[in-house]
């Protein structure tokens, strides 16, 4: 018997309405407090602002729309730069929103979320918590932390190159008992590899009970990142098997899942870009905000459209008809650990040798196998605690 | 494998297929590729084993190119002001230009390009008409595709069946005329597209080796490399011009599609996934191929040609969006799906099930 299956730990965070909601993105601002430093919007500035017109406009056109956006449920996600910032002009449009899904007798209407993924800074603002306060009931938030104030001030830092962990951990406190359930997103690269343990246990113990690390997929890995990632991961699952964290918290680099080659047949991209819709401050659309200017490093946005004109389905082909072995190089296809390996398509193109979303990225290779190296000490060392074998 | 280079010898050179040269008119000054590069291209072609095409613009080539080329086996493609110097020439046509067909001497053997805008649908069946007996085979490129609207391919379809009305005519009284929109599928058991960047690559000149000439003509930061006779252009990401990924071709039958990269990458941003525009087009003419063989069906040489599959989908791209991107399509959906007579049926079921039947033989 498998005992990692019957744990807390590893189980994938349930997803509203199944994943299967539309996700609609609106990049309200381009400023930020911060400057992090592993962060890809490259073009951060205070001017790139969505003007309450441009909303306006692409709010009628998504509900509009209905043979577009066919989804029995949406997310309206907010981001930037850093989408509290711009509160006000939030709130009017979530207004708007629930105004005209009613009178439009849109199928949307309660069956919609508000979400923000903010750093934090402005949570306890009395506008924010007005707006909270109004759409309690539809609202998810998620605060970025990366871990231990050594950690999360060694990348999450102002402009002056101050640290911003005080300022945003004392709001953790009023989020947690806003939303108990609430997770954190923790960024890892290169330079913070070595913190990585003691950030989750650190996050575990403001309250957090679940914690995702994402690997930053750009090319910034280097020889031994691996072996030290590695390491960390195993430290992670000796103290949770230590301390029996296991039943009670979760961490997203354990992963039941994680670790088996992938069936021929089992083709889906797993990029969910042009399923969802992010919009800028122009009225611009794209398959999601990775593509869109001021994310890009090495190419041009890739635009699908913009709301006075509607979605461009021409430009939505190339990701609606993307799967894994067309866009993986045969080493991947060919892969005994190759579940639980994420891409990101913004990433893939931004650094592709052509002008391709076809290409996948793959410098998180080793660092995906040392993953699989460290779940599978953690699955042996979890089942020889509860064989009473150590 | 590449087999051929495409030459441009002129920035004014004429578009001989989907894409445009804002630079052929009949004004345009010559711009040629320099001597020294033509005659690099021809010794690099010599040495690889490449046959060339090379592309005319409005003006007759000066003696010292016309030697150049005379040294090598080739191809020229030519607008339709110098058909009566190369009179072996692959003659472009524009169909907006048709009263001027009737002056093109008779030819049973020419090959002719014959490019149709959407302003020239309602009269392209009767330009096909009027170049009667002046080719063996003709190719219809439809250049604006992709502004088509759903009247555009209505009358697009219209035009084909008119043309294939005359396709009957002709084989009835012997002559056989190939017309690429109509006869290409008909004789296809497999995709055989341009395969640019595949079988042949172009060389402009400014020096430089693109996919095609459309790349150089619209696009000219696309190019492949500079050529060099010692040094092969590599192409990145080669595998993104092969069937084998292109997501939305690899399930289709419309085996003439010509898949043409360039309007892909205009259209949908990418070299491997085709216009919806396109898709329909190529099905309109892979419908009517079918009705044509489907009449011609009890004669020679007809009577051998695989049936062409009723299709209940216009556009491949709805394959994969109700597959998931998982399935293929069946021959069982190709037939099941069509508005097809019973004898067509049975016909198709006996092509594709064959084994099957020959199972129930047995026993």
């Amino acid at each position: 018997m498998d005992i990692f299956k019957d744990v807390a730990m590893g189980e994938n965070e349930p997803s509203w309405e199944s994943g299967e909601a539309k996700n609609i993105t609106f990049i309200v601002t381009e400023a930020c407090q911060l400057r992090c430093g592993y962060c890809y919007i490259v073009g951060k500035n205070e001017i790139n602002k969505m003007s309450w017109t441009v909303a306006k406009t692409a709010i009628d056109y998504i509900l509009r729309e209905r043979n577009l956006f066919g989804e029995r449920s949406v997310i309206w996600d907010f981001i930037g730069g850093e989408p509290l910032l711009e509160i006000d002009l939030i709130d009017r449009m979530c207004d708007y929103i629930k105004l005209q899904m009613y009178l439009l007798d849109h199928p949307w209407f309660n069956s919609y979320r508000f979400s923000f993924s903010t750093n934090g800074l402005l949570y306890g603002d009395p506008r924010v918590q007005r707006f909270i306060g109004k759409n309690y009931r539809h609202v998810s938030i998620g605060i970025s932390i990366d871990g231990t104030r050594e950690k999360h001030d060694s990348q999450r830092v102002f402009p002056d190159g101050r640290g911003s962990y005080d300022a945003v951990t004392k709001n953790v406190p009023l989020w947690l008992r806003q939303f108990p359930n609430a997770s954190t997103k923790a960024t890892v690269s290169h330079d913070d590899l070595p913190y990585l343990k003691e950030a989750v246990v650190h996050l575990w113990s403001l309250g957090l009970k679940t914690v995702n690390i994402n690997l930053v997929n750009e090319d910034v890995w280097q020889t031994g990142d691996d072996f030290v990632y590695e390491e960390q991961l195993r430290q992670l699952a000796d103290t949770i098997i230590e301390q029996g964290l296991y039943d009670t918290h979760n961490c997203t680099m354990f992963s039941k899942s994680i670790g088996q080659p992938i069936d021929d047949r089992d083709d889906i991209n797993w990029c969910g870009a042009g399923r969802m819709l992010a919009i800028d401050y122009t009225g611009t659309f794209y398959p999601c905000v990775r593509f869109a200017p001021f994310s890009m490093q090495n190419k041009i946005a890739r635009v699908v459209g913009d709301c006075f004109n509607g979605i461009n389905a021409n430009r939505l082909r190339p990701f609606l008809s993307l799967n894994r072995t067309m866009q993986s190089p045969e080493k991947c296809l060919k892969c005994d650990v190759a579940s639980g390996c994420s891409w990101c398509q913004g990433n893939n193109y931004d650094f592709a040798a052509t002008n391709t979303v076809f290409q996948r990225a793959i410098y998180t290779c080793d660092m995906h196998k040392a993953r699989v190296r460290a779940n599978q000490y953690f699955r042996q060392k979890l089942q020889a605690r509860i064989d009473g074998n150590c | 494998m590449l087999g051929y280079l495409i030459v441009i010898l002129d920035r004014g050179a004429v578009p001989f297929c989907y894409y445009t040269n804002p630079l052929h008119h009949p004004l345009a000054e010559p711009a040629l590729m320099p001597l020294a590069l033509l005659e690099s291209v021809i010794r690099y072609a010599e040495t690889n084993g490449l046959f060339l095409n090379f592309l005319f613009g409005n003006h007759q080539l000066p003696e010292d190119y016309e030697r150049a080329i005379a040294t090598v086996n080739h191809v020229k493609i030519i607008p339709a002001l110098l058909h009566d110097i190369y009179a072996d020439g692959v003659l472009v046509l524009e169909s907006g230009e048709s009263d001027s067909f009737k002056l093109l001497p008779s030819d049973g053997d020419r090959f002719i390009i014959l490019r149709a805008g959407r302003q020239d649908l309602p009269r392209l069946a009767g330009a096909c008409q009027t170049l009667q007996g002046k080719f063996k085979r003709l190719n219809i490129h439809c250049v604006d595709v992709e502004t088509w609207t759903e009247r555009d391919r209505d009358e697009y379809g219209a035009q084909l069946r008119t043309i294939a009305d005359y396709l009957k005519k002709c084989y009835r009284m012997q002559e056989e005329i190939e017309i690429n929109a109509l006869t290409d599928r008909m004789l296809l058991g497999q995709m055989n597209n341009c395969d640019a960047g595949i079988r042949h690559l172009t060389v402009a000149p400014d020096g430089k080796v693109y996919l095609c000439p459309g790349f150089y003509h619209d696009m000219a930061a696309d190019a492949v490399g500079v050529f060099s006779e010692e040094r092969s252009p590599v192409i990145d990401n080669p595998q993104l011009l092969d069937i084998t990924h292109a997501p939305i071709c690899s399930r289709c039958d419309a085996y003439h599609c010509k898949r043409c990269i360039y309007l892909n990458v205009n259209t949908t941003g990418e070299l491997n996934t085709p216009s919806h525009e396109q898709c329909i087009v190529s099905h309109i003419e892979r419908d009517v191929s079918r009705q044509l063989l489907n009449y011609l069906k009890s004669g020679p040489p007809f009577d051998r040609m695989q049936p062409i599959p009723a299709l209940g989908y216009r556009d491949p791209f709805q394959l994969l969006l109700h597959a998931g991107g998982r399935a293929t399509r069946s021959p069982a959906e190709s037939i099941l799906s069509g508005s097809v007579d019973a004898g067509e049926y049975l016909i198709q079921i006996h092509e594709m099930q064959k084994q099957i039947l020959q199972k129930l033989g047995d026993d």
